[in-house]
């Protein structure tokens, strides 16, 4: 189908429209938008205005599909001033390198104090692993990320998707196992050693769910491959 | 089940010697339980004139009952109105002869109820709540009978005509949400929505207390057209007197053969479960509250899809507001054209509004739309002292008096930046200050905010900053442009309703008041009511020593110095005890 994208015609295929926008190169910010999670439409930042009846409206591309014929702006004066707006708010009270890379397109000071933009990445994404070890507690400008009652919890199995999604660096994990989410410690685990190198590689907990015999850690698994190859190639 | 024969018992029970009291939520807080143990009387639901309350209804045998008012003792009360029991139904019911009292002022002369029409309130005030005999001599399940016996499509097609439109808020008309459910395959449910979050309204818990079977009916009917056999009925958990009621009604209704299975010896089965709400302002928005029954936290959800399509558990569901469900039985009986003879070309119908506030008449009202505001206000209510009305909740607006005669109408209400909403109605004295009561409403959306979307987390609270600042003495002319900024970041960006209606307050306050605004940034609040702004003095040459200002100022910041007396200012807190005490007029507020 054929849509148009800042007065330029584009030939696309069926879809979520923030995702055709991106393959087409466009510049859409967005932050709670991930292929594997879905649209959850917090940040808004990947608002567009798409033309119904005659009438401009601003949507969220993420949450839109595509349709033929379709007339979209993503760089109207009106979506520039709402993002810079939206930006400017999570500059005040948020501060990541991500804010700081939004803001700085703008010229704006990143001041706030907490990371988290709860984006609802992490929680949205344990709860695909089946775990829901954390969720949002409160509301209002109160509103956090929290394990159940914010005490550390035996669910969380360790897989560290959270800390892999997370896009602010809010959510983290550290040498001695435990994983934290501001200040607040969401879970504390038992980490078992790479049998090769001694490193600590993951998770006992992970490991015992995901029935590992052995734990390799990962450069040790490329170094044995590298091997192998080498040996049924003949190099030596 | 043999409706003829419920009919009967309920018109002996209705119509025969018989003393009422209203006791839904309203009544009991006016005292009506302890009147209704001594009268010895029947509980029955809200009349409407709550500041009326405890009313009290006497019916001697082949007589009209006489409603009596502010009841402590019946022998002392003063007399209402007279009234038929069956005059407020639209139905058309079979009744006895009653004998009228004409030498009484009848109940529609006064003017709370001169310009009221009782579609969705047919029947409070008037049945004993889970009398489903009562309920079926006044008309009750007449509908679902000739619905069942209608095609589904049918059903679909006459609620579209009757142009009935949401009373949650949105105003989507009913008919279409239906159509889309019956499209779509598979298993489907209904939801009735009675969160009703909103500060100061309570007219979905008057007909959830009052005639819970007309909502359960409405329900039934519904699903029958979509193709739904099981539904949901989504309670405040703060209204435990309704939550108590329909549960009872639900197996009244099951056991009468109204639910369940095969209903009304049809071969359509359908069951109702109550569900208690979780207890947060947001929740009451149609995704979050569909989250919620889910078992998660009552965050709104992205929309497209939209519940008609992807609801509950993703499957096609139809989630309407407890007035709109009520209004279902009326519409299939009396067929759309009878109601669609109500209101304006948009808005079809009736509105119930709870009118509280600076009017002498509070209370819970239905009035055709399309009548003005002012004649609610000033004709239904009494107001004598108004500045502004508030519609729509928290996330309403403020309509100015010199405005007030915008018809009830959702599209002219959104005009002047209002809304329908559901139906609180506020109205505001010139004692107010309208700075303070955007901040008010502010101070609400901003703690009911659910948090997920950044615009309405943030951005309200930055708003609830800069306008705390201005009733503070501390703003400034960009204080004003930067609140009109972040309003419409708010109101286009956010996510769900909340976000998108809660500047509302603030956006017409400061079209219609922005005077008001500039007066708090040059200092002062013209209505006296923004401490920080006001200040307290003696004049002294009015003043004539009485004293009675210094016996009733709290802490002791009135003091004599030669004869006359002064105000510590560093001492006051503003209480104005003195102003209001002083009996010539000797203290000055600024
Ligand atoms: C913040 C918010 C709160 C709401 N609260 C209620 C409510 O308490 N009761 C209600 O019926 N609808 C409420 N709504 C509207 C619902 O989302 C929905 O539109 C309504 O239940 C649909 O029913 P209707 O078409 O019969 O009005 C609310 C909407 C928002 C955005
Ligand atoms: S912790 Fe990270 S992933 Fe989770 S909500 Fe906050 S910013 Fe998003
Ligand atoms: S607009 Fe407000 S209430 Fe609605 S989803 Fe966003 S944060 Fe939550
Ligand atoms: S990416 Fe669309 S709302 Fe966040």
């Amino acid at each position: 189908m054929r849509i148009e994208v800042d007065g330029t015609i584009f030939d696309v295929k069926k879809g979520n429209l923030l995702e055709i926008l991106l393959d087409l190169g466009f510049e859409i910010p967005h932050i709670c938008y991930h292929k594997a999670v879905g649209s959850y439409g917090a940040c808004r930042l990947c608002i567009v205005e798409i033309e119904v009846n005659g009438e401009w409206r601003v949507v969220t591309s993420c949450s839109t599909d595509v349709r033929g014929g379709m007339k979209v702006r993503t760089n109207s004066k009106r979506i520039e001033d709402l993002r810079k707006g939206i930006i400017e708010l999570l500059a005040k009270y948020t501060s990541s390198d991500l804010v700081e890379n939004l803001a700085s397109r703008y010229g704006i000071a990143v001041e706030g104090e907490r990371r988290c933009i709860l984006c609802g990445l992490c929680v949205n994404v344990c709860s695909i692993m089946g775990a829901h070890a954390i969720s949002f507690e409160g509301r209002g400008i109160e509103k956090r990320v929290s394990p159940p009652f914010e005490i550390e919890t035996e669910i969380c199995r360790g897989c560290l998707a959270c800390v892999n999604i997370c896009p602010t660096g809010a959510i983290r994990f550290d040498e001695k196992g435990e994983i934290v989410v501001e200040k607040l410690i969401v879970a504390h685990h038992e980490m078992l050693e790479c049998s090769i190198c001694g490193r600590f590689v993951i998770s006992k907990k992970h490991a015992e769910s995901l029935g590992m015999m052995e734990i390799i850690c990962d450069r040790c698994k490329r170094q044995i491959a590298a091997r192998e190859y080498a040996k049924s190639m003949k190099i030596e | 089940m043999d409706l003829q024969k419920l009919k009967e018992k309920g018109i002996c029970s209705l119509y025969g010697e018989r003393i009422t009291v209203g006791t839904s939520t309203c009544g009991i807080a006016a005292g009506a339980l302890k009147v209704k143990e001594s009268l010895n009387a029947k509980g029955v639901g809200c009349l409407g004139f709550c500041s009326a309350e405890p009313l009290v209804s006497v019916q001697e045998d082949g007589k009209a009952p006489i409603v009596y008012r502010n009841v402590k003792e019946l022998e002392k009360a003063e007399i209402l109105g007279w009234f038929y029991p069956w005059e407020f139904s639209p139905l058309e019911i079979d009744h006895p002869e009653l004998e009228g009292h004409h030498n009484l002022p009848h109940l529609r002369e006064h003017p709370f109820y001169r310009k009221q029409v009782k579609i969705v309130l047919r029947n409070c005030g008037v049945i004993e709540p889970l009398s489903i005999e009562q309920y079926i001599a006044m008309g009750g399940y007449h509908a679902l009978q000739k619905a069942l016996e209608m095609k589904p499509e049918e059903i679909i097609e006459e609620i579209k005509k009757s142009g009935l439109r949401g009373r949650g808020g949105a105003g989507f008309p009913t008919g279409m949400k239906w159509e889309i459910a019956r499209k779509n395959e598979g298993e489907k449910f209904v939801i009735c929505n009675a969160d009703e979050g909103d500060p100061g309204a309570y007219m979905d818990r008057s007909v959830l207390e009052g005639d819970p079977f007309s909502v359960i009916e409405g329900m039934t009917i519904g699903a029958y057209a979509v193709g739904s056999n099981k539904g949901f009925i989504y309670v405040r958990n703060e209204y435990p007197l309704a939550v108590r009621t329909l549960e009872e009604a639900v197996k009244i209704a099951k056991d009468n053969g109204f639910l369940g299975e095969n209903i009304m010896d049809s071969d359509f089965s359908f069951e109702i479960h109550i569900v208690k709400g979780a207890g947060a302002f947001v929740c009451g928005e149609e995704t979050a509250l569909i989250a919620s029954i889910e078992g998660y936290p009552g965050e709104p959800r992205i929309r497209p899809p939209y519940p008609a399509e992807k609801g509950l558990w993703e499957k096609p569901t139809v989630i309407n507001n407890v007035e709109t469900w009520a209004n279902i039985p009326v519409i299939i009986l009396k067929g759309w054209k009878f109601f669609a003879s109500f209101g304006t070309e948009k808005s079809k119908g009736t509105k119930v509004f709870s009118v509280v506030g600076k009017v002498k008449n509070t209370g819970l009202i239905e009035v055709p739309m399309g009548i003005s505001l002012r004649e609610i206000v000033l004709e239904i209510g009494e107001a004598d002292d108004v500045k502004a009305v508030q519609t729509g909740g928290p996330t309403g607006g403020c309509v100015p008096v010199e405005l007030m005669d915008v018809p009830v109408d959702y599209e002219r209400l959104v005009e002047l930046g209002s809304v329908m909403g559901s139906g609180g109605l506020v109205v505001i004295g010139n004692d107010s200050c309208m700075v303070d009561v955007a901040k008010y409403f502010l101070e609400f959306t901003k703690a009911e905010s659910c948090g997920k979307c950044i615009p309405c987390r943030l951005g309200l609270n930055e708003m609830f900053g800069v306008i705390l600042r201005i009733t503070q003495g501390e703003g400034s002319q960009e204080d004003i442009e930067r609140l009109e900024k972040l309003a419409d970041i708010v109101a286009t960006a956010s996510l769900c309703g909340l976000g998108k209606t809660a500047p509302n307050p603030l956006l017409t306050t400061l079209k219609y008041f922005r005077e008001e605004y500039l007066e708090h940034i040059r200092g002062r609040c013209p209505a006296g009511v923004c401490r920080a702004l006001v200040r307290y003095s003696i004049l002294p040459e009015k003043c004539v020593s009485c004293g009675l200002c210094e016996i009733n100022c709290p802490v002791g910041a009135i003091k004599k110095t030669d004869d006359v007396f002064s105000i510590d200012q560093d001492l006051c807190i503003k209480c104005g005890s003195c102003f209001k005490v002083c009996k010539f007029d000797a203290v000055e507020r600024i």
